[in-house]
């Protein structure tokens, strides 16, 4: 390609201000040698770039004779006044100076002070309420006493705050001289809890600070001998002339002192129970620079502070151990906790206590060498629990015991069981509630597992070494891997049975993918591995230039991906442009397989498919990455918003709403955002949070390779509310989380307890008053507190007439589990309960896991009362389904507590389905079939009268589906709605079905029954619209279960013998359709014989199926035009309209329609069903399974021509019948 | 170059004259206007145009920022914030005298301290003269400041992209003014 002169003068400006690629070179070189004119340009640029060079070193000269002029005349200049920073700036820089004189004088220690200082602290540590103490100071006479006391005030009030105690503070601000009064307020202002803030501002109500010029305090004093004689005033201490003994704990590196110019960090380490600070705890540094002591210990009181030259170390982290305490880990790093290192740290180190529990099988017997894990857990962002040892082994009971877990622990723990030959029953990880721990009744059940044998092949047969072959539930949660030995064989164990997807890989090969079933009939699982297909790319920037360096890598294939964020690591292709922009991918599998495409300083690709089978040269275009910026505004006052934090969204597939990556947050300062659009094919948005504004979004933007300014104005958050917990009693209830739930937030509730995923959903405590401030909350949102005491649940609308959040008591549910009359053990029951919220269109759910014991006992603390379902877990095979049988639903009140006894009057009700072929599974788990009490069902009632607008038809869907949504909310509809729900029948059990069809039902008393359920397809995801739509038979009997005559009766189980099992089935092309009776808009009925003798194209359609679809409708009556003169076809479309279907009668609904209907001129019939369609029928479930709106062609017998006939494929299938017919006539 | 590879220490020195002056001494940030004058300088003559001006304004950023210096939290960032002020004092100047900027001009001076480059000082304050603001002022900076695009950014609150953009298409102008001044 021939280079324009106007691109050759951007590369020239390009080489001015850097030097350029190789190829830029190249291209600007050969360009020159042909074209005079520019090179005339080029050699005026450079000299002109000397002369600006050049220009600049004078202008140097002759402005450092300016400057000097401009500081005598500064320095000349009469008295200016220089203005006070914001009052808290100014407190702060007041007080630093106190504390940094106390810093310098306590660096130069005499023995004096530091016995001094051991006395000092002495008396703080042994005295829980020091403000009597303070209070107890003698009056001071001369200047010397007063600079004493202060010094024992200030290092006093550096203990209280360090232990964050507020009443002492604000005692100490009482009986304080000047200078410690000033502290105490800047350090309130730094503990800044909603506690500490009302007592700052109390204090600062009682007196207002001196408005003493901070000059004669000075300000910010740098580290002595930094600045020969800056600021000595207030800060020498008397000299000591001798160096003086020092204490056992006195570490040369370690001083005191308050902020990173000086490179101290102090450390102090409490009980977090006490309070109490813990002397003689091991420290154990890291870090990636900066530090000099790997190994210290704490003083007596608790402290030590180390010597460190970087507040931002790429990596820091600091262990702290001491016996009968567990050890704690706390970590800086990018990518676990990025925060700056505070100057002050403060330990909170857990009393170690003892836990334990059990290990069982499914059969009850305890099992040995199970080896138990618990999962450490984070306390606080970059704080760790470390549990030591990592693991503990079952002994002969199959009881474990461990002794260093936190005994303040208050969420659940997630923990691990491993054997050899077994596998926990739980599928998706265990969790055990602490008190199950404390009492060491903590219990595993774990079944037999199997061992999966995997042969790798290459494509001459010969065996593989070193292949590595993965394992997972589903392809993208492969979560093990094994490599081959020299056989080309690995096996894996302990395999639980189920299906698990297989990946082989090894370099040069293309992968290979394989789902298999394990159980006992499962062999050698063989892949033979081939070198696969390839793929041809050529990447070029927006001219047109080939594009060297892009890095193309094949990441994602049948959801297996090659991702570090997914832990997993595919050695898929991968490759680099070269020189003409051309690269190559290999080893690829068939199939579609995504890949990225990237170069640094360019917007990628991020999700680029390719389909390596059909050979093709893939043409890219990068274009350069733009940037995303703009101004942070205050939206009253139009200033910029200082500090910030940026949270991106993305929009994946061009719908205009970003969705927000809460975990990807970036703090801004300066009141200036950046980000750069790095990805060609994801949309990018950025949302901006500030303290005390709501949070603003910008729109979403594509790159474009240029730069695109949106200033983004927030609100101020005027809502700012200060809220209270209060207890049942009505008292306040400190160091409570309070949750804050909203659309970005997920809060997850287990046993009563709420697992939070952080920083997604946010939370606030409570402090010594019950009180916690909530500000720049999006709207709509909801409260939630789950203590040991109570619950509580706001949404916002009620939070903010009362900001008052009441506890309740929880429900409690006690029962007993029986079988067949008997007690049953190590039965897994879930007991689970929902509580809803109108603004969020959500509900929470509790749900709580308990085990019976021997007795067939349980027990429910943390319920929420309302309706609860108890369900039995059943032992499971199905990898991604946890199965359980619904056994009883019972209503619990506030604080009550419900004795349940289940399955105790009843009898077992056995028998056994009659399951065709494709009926049946591995398993049960695909039939689902319940036993309800036979009761006279109510007459249903009539749906309620409405007024639908004239216009309905023709909205949008938005506003179809709002209409819908406030129509909903009427009286009348809710009415219907809720007396439906409240007709359910009052005996509801499902009954455990297994694979050859035989059922089981415990715990069914005399009475009349009816037995109902449906087959689903074996392997399909329950509740997906496959379960429901797809499914193969339906259920329904009526059977009695007999009083029992005597004692010994009642153990006995009723057989109801051999059920039949309708199926279920779909239309299929040739057989003749049936029409549902259904009338036109004019009320005459329609009948399939009306068409005889025509082809007729049935458009079944939804509410917003294609009568919303502007194109079905114009290419229908583009085809209906076209052949209708002639007589051969004809269109009928069926309204499957819901509000049609039972409201026939309703005027409003026929207007709609009708109107609909005259506006789109649509010239044939429209059918309104008289009746809804009935579940059973082919045509229900066929038109389900294709959800709703569905095109149909019926020959001119009245038989199915074609089913179902996409849109794009109609005009296709209509010539292909209709032709055909005109030729033979 | 002086100032190009501060190190630590004179970094840490630095940080103690803004804090020196934080305090009320006079003598630290007399010590700062003689380090910064120039580049503050810089500013208010890129946008403002006159040397007269740029001067008298100058004068008024050091002292504007002699009033607010307690403000400033962060004492390595000095630099950064004194041109910023010189950078809104320079639009309030505009703003004031209401209207545009006068036609660009280099201090007299400079021609007189140079007397071996032929005329091009006037070529070249003719050319940069020729600019909108927005792009010489980076341009000036950049080459004042001993090419660092990073610090230009930083001072007028602009990103790296955007500046090293500017500066392209600044030179690029500077080229094609050039040329055009050339062929006419």
């Amino acid at each position: 390609m021939k280079d324009s002169c106007r691109d050759i003068g951007e590369l020239l400006a390009e080489r001015l201000l850097g030097p350029l690629a190789p190829a830029q070179q190249e291209r600007l070189e050969r360009h020159l040698e042909r074209c005079a004119a520019c090179r005339q340009v080029a050699r005026q640029l450079e000299k002109h770039d000397r002369y600006l060079s050049d220009w600049s070193q004078t202008m140097r000269a002759y402005l450092s004779d300016k400057a000097e002029r401009a500081a005598e005349a500064f320095l000349a200049a009469g008295p200016i006044r220089q203005t006070r920073p914001l009052r808290w700036g100014w407190v702060v820089s007041a007080a630093a100076v106190v504390m940094a004189g106390a810093a310098v004088w306590l660096m130069q220690p005499s023995r004096k002070d530091i016995e001094f200082r051991q006395e000092l602290f002495k008396g703080i540590v042994s005295e829980p309420a020091p403000a009597d103490r303070i209070s107890a100071v003698p009056v001071v006479r001369n200047q010397g006493q007063l600079e004493e006391q202060t010094k024992i005030q200030l290092r006093q009030a550096r203990y209280f705050f360090e232990t964050k105690n507020i009443p002492a503070l604000a005692a100490l601000y009482q009986s304080g001289t000047e200078p410690t009064r000033l502290a105490v307020l800047d350090y309130l202002a730094q503990i800044n809890t909603p506690e500490a803030l009302r007592v700052l501002e109390d204090l600062q109500k009682q007196s207002a600070p001196p408005p003493a010029e901070p000059n004669q305090h000075s300000a910010i004093v740098p580290r002595a001998g930094s600045v020969p004689g800056a600021a000595k005033k207030q800060t020498e201490p008397p000299v000591a002339a001798v160096e003086p003994a020092r204490p056992v704990w006195f570490d040369p590196n370690a001083v005191d002192a308050d902020n990173w110019r000086t490179g101290v960090l102090g450390i102090q380490v409490v009980d977090a129970v006490t309070g109490e600070p813990i002397p003689g705890a091991e420290l154990k540094f890291d870090a990636a620079e900066g530090i000099a002591v790997r190994q210290a210990k704490t003083n007596q009181f608790g402290r030590y502070e180390l010597a460190i030259s970087s507040s931002k170390p790429r990596f820091f982290r600091i262990e702290v151990r001491k016996k009968s305490y567990v050890p704690k880990l706390l970590m800086w790093a990018p990518e676990i906790h990025p925060a700056e290192v505070p100057l002050q740290i403060a330990v909170r180190m857990s009393p170690a206590a003892s836990v334990g529990g059990l290990v069982r099988t499914v059969e009850g017997e305890p099992l040995e060498g199970v080896r138990i894990r618990l999962d450490s857990f984070k306390t606080a962002p970059g704080e760790t629990n470390l549990f030591e040892p990592r693991e503990v082994l079952t002994d002969h009971d199959g009881r474990w015991v461990f002794h260093g877990f936190p005994a303040d622990a208050k969420e659940n723990v997630s923990c691990s069981a491993v054997h050899p030959d077994y596998v926990p029953i739980e599928r998706f990880g265990l969790s055990a509630a602490p008190e199950s721990l404390f009492s060491r009744e903590f219990l595993i059940v774990m079944k037999r597992a199997h061992t999966v044998s995997v042969r790798v092949l290459n494509s001459d047969r010969n065996p593989m070494e070193g292949a590595v072959v993965w394992m997972g539930s589903h392809p993208a949660l492969l979560e093990s891997k094994y490599k081959t030995d020299r056989e080309g064989i690995c096996r894996i164990s302990p395999c639980p049975p189920g299906t698990v997807y297989l990946v082989a890989t090894a370099e040069g090969f293309a992968p290979s993918m394989q789902k298999v079933y394990i159980d006992d009939s499962l062999g050698e699982v063989l892949f033979e591995l081939t070198s696969g297909l390839s793929a041809d790319f050529r990447v070029v920037d927006s001219r047109g230039y080939s594009l060297p360096g892009v890095k193309i890598e094949a990441y994602e294939w049948r959801f297996a991906k090659n991702a570090s964020e997914y832990r997993l690591l595919i050695p898929f292709s991968s490759s680099v442009t070269d020189v003409q922009g051309a690269a190559v991918l290999k080893n690829l599998p068939a199939g579609k397989v995504v890949c990225r495409i990237a170069k640094s300083g360019f917007a990628s690709y991020e999700n680029f498919c390719i389909e390596p089978e059909q050979p093709s040269r893939y043409e890219i275009v990068l274009l350069p990455a733009g940037n995303l910026t703009g101004r942070v505004l205050d939206a009253q006052t139009g200033l910029p918003v200082e500090q910030f934090t940026l949270i991106d969204g993305y929009d994946w597939e061009n719908q205009g709403k970003p969705v927000w990556q809460p975990h990807l947050r970036k703090e801004f300062s300066g009141g200036r955002y950046e980000k750069v659009l790095y990805r060609q094919d994801v949309g990018l948005a950025v949302r901006i949070e500030a303290d005390g504004y709501l949070p603003a979004a910008s729109r979403v933007y594509w790159n474009e390779g240029r730069e695109v300014v949106e200033d983004i104005y927030l609100q101020k958050d005027t809502r700012a509310l200060i809220g209270t917990v209060l207890d049942t009693n009505g008292l306040p209830v400190s160091s409570v989380s309070v949750y804050i739930d909203n659309r970005d937030s997920s809060i997850l509730i287990q046993d009563g307890r709420i697992l939070m995923q952080p920083p997604i959903t946010r939370s606030v405590c409570t402090d010594s008053e019950g009180r916690f401030v909530l500000s720049a909350v999006q709207k709509p949102y909801r409260l939630l507190v789950c203590e040991k005491d109570g619950w509580a649940m706001a949404e916002d609308s009620l939070f903010e007439k009362e900001p008052v959040l009441r506890l309740q008591p929880w429900s409690r549910v006690e029962g007993r589990f029986f079988v067949q009359n008997k007690p049953s053990p190590n039965q897994i029951l879930i007991l689970s309960c929902l509580v809803e919220s109108d603004a969020l269109q959500r509900a929470w759910s509790n749900s709580y896991r308990v085990t019976t014991d021997a007795q067939g006992r349980f027990f429910c603390s943390r319920l929420f009362p309302g309706q609860i379902t108890i369900s039995r877990l059943l032992p499971s095979d199905e990898i991604d389904t946890i199965h359980s049988v619904q056994l009883t639903k019972i209503q619990v009140k506030p604080g009550q507590t419900v004795f349940i006894e289940l399955g105790k009057e009843g009898r077992r009700v056995t028998g056994r389905l009659r399951l065709t072929e494709d009926m049946q599974g591995r398993s049960g788990e695909h039939i689902s079939l319940s036993i309800q009490a036979s009761v006279p069902q109510a007459e249903p009632k009539p749906f309620p009268d409405f007024e639908m607008p004239v216009d309905y038809f023709l909205m949008t869907p938005e506003e179809q589906e709002q209409w819908i949504a406030d129509l909903m909310k009427t009286p009348q509809m809710k009415a219907y709605y809720q007396k439906t729900d409240q007709t359910e029948k009052p005996f509801l059990l499902e009954a455990e079905v297994r694979a050859d069809g035989t059922f089981i039902a415990d715990g069914v008393p005399p009475g009349s029954y009816i037995l109902s359920g449906m087959v689903h397809r074996p392997g399909t995801v329950r509740d997906s619209v496959e379960w429901y739509f797809r499914s193969l038979g339906k259920i329904h009997t009526v059977f009695e279960v007999p009083p029992t005559a005597g004692e010994e009766d009642s153990g006995k189980s009723v057989d109801i013998g051999e059920i039949a099992v309708k199926p279920l089935r779909e239309l299929t092309v040739g057989e003749p359709l049936e029409l549902p009776a259904m009338e036109d808009l004019q009320g005459h009925p329609i009948f399939l014989s009306d068409y005889t003798g025509r082809y007729l194209l049935v458009d079944f359609v939804m509410i917003s199926g294609p009568f919303q679809h502007e194109k079905t409708l114009e290419e229908l009556k583009q085809l209906y035009r076209l052949h209708q003169p002639s007589g051969r076809l004809d269109v009928l479309s069926v309204c499957l309209e819901p509000f049609a279907a039972y409201e026939r009668r309703n005027a409003s609904v026929l207007k709609a329609l009708r109107h609909f209907s005259e506006k789109k001129e649509i010239p044939w019939k429209i059918g309104l069903l008289l009746s809804p369609l009935d579940f059973d029928t082919a045509l229900y479930r066929t038109l389900f399974a294709a959800r709703g709106s569905s095109l149909f062609l019926v020959d001119p017998q009245g038989r199915i021509a074609a089913l179902d006939i996409p849109l794009d494929r109609l005009e296709e299938t209509l010539a292909h019948y209709l032709p055909a017919e005109l030729g033979n006539p | 170059m002086e100032g190009e590879q501060k190190g630590v220490f004179l970094a840490a020195a630095e940080d103690n004259l803004v804090q020196q002056a934080q305090q009320g001494s006079r003598q630290a940030y007399a010590d700062l206007i003689r380090k910064y004058y120039g580049s503050v300088y810089m500013v208010c003559l890129g946008y403002l145009g006159n040397p007269t001006d740029a001067e008298d304004t100058a004068q008024e950023v050091f002292l504007k920022g002699y009033m607010k210096i307690r403000t400033l939290r962060r004492p390595e960032q000095f630099e950064g914030w004194i041109r910023r002020i010189a950078k809104n004092e320079s639009r309030n100047f505009l703003r004031r005298r209401r209207k545009e900027t006068s036609l660009f001009a280099f201090p007299a001076e400079i021609f007189a301290a140079k007397d071996c480059l032929e005329t091009s000082y006037e070529e070249l304050q003719s050319a940069i003269a020729g600019m909108p603001a927005d792009l010489r002022v980076p341009l000036l900076m950049y080459y004042f400041d001993g090419r660092k695009a990073d610090h230009v950014a930083q001072a007028l609150g602009v990103s790296r992209i955007s500046i090293y953009r500017r500066l392209k298409e600044a030179v690029g102008l500077l080229g094609e003014v050039l040329r055009k001044g050339r062929e006419g």
